[in-house]
């Protein structure tokens, strides 16, 4: 998956964007992206190494937060940004992510904003017409 | 809990607002606000309902606190004071923050500005290359082994100190002599240990900085005397916390704390306001890892001090021991730990939160250090790169409304994108020099973003504080150079 539909809410203190997809797996690959994007940019990246990322949680909002946090903790601990992403339901519970990441270089990228953490703050993931929708808030 | 379109609240006097108890609120809202501030739009309904909703949860004690300095958190809001039964009460991590112990270190100098200037862009361009900034920066110390960082945990800022990073005398002037106790490398994931291994040193990114000021006025000439500072002379502001290591933990602990506190039957308005019992399992699990945050908070402020002594060293050409760079002081301002408060005139054991809230204590408290027990403990508030922060001082009155705490800080009232709007055919970095002060940035829009106009004048909030009469002024410190990440 690529080019995530999403859309930046103004959030005083940090940053806040709605994302959109058909169903919650889309939902789980289209806020790891748009994250990724609105971090530094897809177009400055290109998919070299792919990890693949177990993600839990006992609702679709803890599942996107854990989705969410997994990304962050790939980004400053081991410098992989997600360019691509594909989630599908595991048997029992979860999500399998996999992502075709770049190595963070300074040399080539240059990071708008930096997220620190993943929140649940005022997070919800609701039904549409075209599917499932959610505003996630990161923490800069 | 308070989740209707309004919150009641009323005027006490010109610096406080009171939150009656009402719906499922446990105690009464206290919140130290001027008029200012409030018809100035920088304290909102949401920002009070935040406070209401803290004063729902089991086991608060006194009453909710928020500082002039509140805005909207997670859950708790930032600015927020709280104090929990340690029998009967939670523990939650909305209350600390996702950059737990993130706070303010002051240094001071035998320099003036005017001796400074001349090497100022020395100094900085050499903290800049020795304090990593930006997200994932490494290398401040060097990697630690897993030992290494268990031993960070544990022991706190006496481990940079330890490093050849700081002086043995520099603990006698940190909260807690940086090192809370209780911190249990056990509870911390391996997700946590991989981030923080690097990350020792390192300043990070957001409104983080270390920074090169001078006391340009002093308020109360005998107890800025007291913390070594005198109307000229060059200090050092360092605010930073516990990096990703810290926000790693916070990030394990909200499901598990959202599911214990299902478990338990509390009702939460935002997520965000997941908590346990403090003496549950997951409470007490995850106080071990937020104090093993803290301390490596403690330690990473100490190791950016030892950056920053070297970059003056070498400028200056004389050791730090002979330029008189003692800290006066370092404290927290994202916490949960126990602390004795009077609560309804009898001295107890609470769990305080202080959440972008600063721990402000009166001369003679015992955990005052001795060379300030005659004054106060130093609470350090700073503003944004473009105007000043302030040093002021603890006051009786802290410990009997607030639980020992006055405000953190400005506060921002635009969003980045709306400062980078703001900023837009502007070259704010020129401003900055044009004002006599030298930035440099690891982000590219990181100078827009956390340019002076993005943030409330922190004039406006040290007033109410000095007013209300929970800390008192003393000295007010312009920057004239500014690294960030």
């Amino acid at each position: 998956m690529t080019a995530p539909r999403y859309t930046v809410v103004d959030h005083t203190g940090d940053f806040a964007f709605e994302v959109e997809a058909a169903d919650l797996p889309s939902l789980v690959a289209a806020a790891v992206l748009a994250a990724a994007d609105a971090q530094f940019g897809l177009e400055s990246l290109s998919a070299i190494e792919p990890v693949e990322v177990a993600c839990d949680g006992a609702d679709p909002e803890l599942l996107l937060f854990s989705a969410l946090s997994e990304a962050v903790f790939l980004a400053d601990a081991r410098g992989l940004v997600p360019v691509t992403a594909e989630a599908a339901a595991v048997p029992g519970g979860g999500l399998l992510l996999r992502l075709g990441c770049d190595r963070l270089d300074p040399a080539r990228h240059a990071a708008r904003v930096l997220f620190k953490a993943a929140t649940l703050h005022g997070l919800r993931v609701e039904r549409t017409a075209a599917g499932v929708r959610a505003t996630v808030v990161m923490d800069t | 809990m308070i989740d209707g379109p309004d919150v009641r609240w009323e005027r006490l006097d010109d610096e406080r607002i009171r939150i009656p108890r009402h719906g499922a609120m446990r105690v009464d809202g206290l919140v130290f606000a001027s008029d200012d501030l409030v018809r100035g739009g920088s304290i909102d309904t949401q920002s009070l309902r935040q406070v209401a909703n803290v004063a729902c949860l089991p086991g608060i004690l006194g009453r909710s606190v928020a500082m002039p300095d509140i805005h909207w958190g997670y859950g708790f809001p930032i600015g927020g004071v709280a104090a929990f039964d340690p029998d009967d009460g939670v523990i939650s991590p909305g209350g600390v923050g996702y950059d737990i112990n993130c706070g303010v270190r002051l240094l001071r100098t035998d320099l003036s500005v005017d001796e400074v200037r001349p090497v100022l862009r020395d100094v900085v361009r050499a903290m800049f290359r020795t304090i990593p900034t930006g997200i994932g920066a490494r290398g401040g110390v060097v990697a630690l082994t897993r030992d290494e960082l268990r031993e960070v945990c544990e022991t706190g800022a006496a481990f940079a100190a330890g490093r050849g990073l700081g002086w043995e005398s520099d603990l006698d002037h940190v909260e807690e002599r940086g090192r809370i106790a209780g911190a249990d490398f056990g509870q911390v994931s391996a997700k946590a240990v991989e981030r923080g291994r690097g990350q020792l040193g390192t300043l990070g990114s957001g409104n983080h900085f270390a920074e090169v000021g001078y006391v340009a006025q002093v308020d109360d000439p005998a107890t800025a005397a007291a913390f070594g500072l005198f109307a000229g002379g060059v200090t050092v502001t360092i605010h930073t916390g516990s990096r990703g290591f810290g926000h790693q933990v916070c990030t394990d602990f909200i499901p598990r704390m959202d599911k214990a506190a299902r478990a338990a039957g509390i009702e939460l308005p935002d997520r965000q306001l997941a908590c346990a019992p403090v003496g549950s399992p997951e409470g007490r699990a995850y106080f071990g890892a937020m104090a093993c945050a803290a301390n490596f908070a403690f330690a990473n402020r100490q190791a950016i001090t030892g950056r920053v002594r070297e970059a003056f060293e070498a400028a200056m050409g004389k050791p730090a021991t002979r330029l008189g760079m003692r800290v006066v002081y370092d404290v927290a301002h994202n916490i949960a730990k126990f602390e004795e408060h009077s609560v309804d005139g009898r001295p107890r054991r609470v769990c305080i939160h202080r959440k972008g809230a600063t721990r402000a204590l009166p001369a003679g408290h015992p955990q005052t250090p001795r060379e300030y027990a005659h004054v106060g403990q130093p609470v350090l508030v700073p503003g944004d790169m473009g105007r000043a922060s302030y040093v002021l001082v603890g006051l009786p009155s802290a410990l009997g409304e607030a639980f020992g705490s006055s405000c953190h800080g400005a506060g921002r009232v635009l969003s980045r994108s709306a400062a980078i709007r703001t900023a837009k055919g502007r070259d704010i970095r020129r401003e900055m020099e044009d004002a006599g002060i030298v930035v440099m940035a690891a982000g590219r829009e990181t100078i827009a973003e956390e340019m002076p106009d993005a943030y409330k004048d922190v004039t406006q909030v040290v007033d109410v504080v000095h007013r209300a009469g929970i800390a008192r002024k003393v000295a007010l410190i312009r920057p004239i150079g500014v690294i960030k990440g």
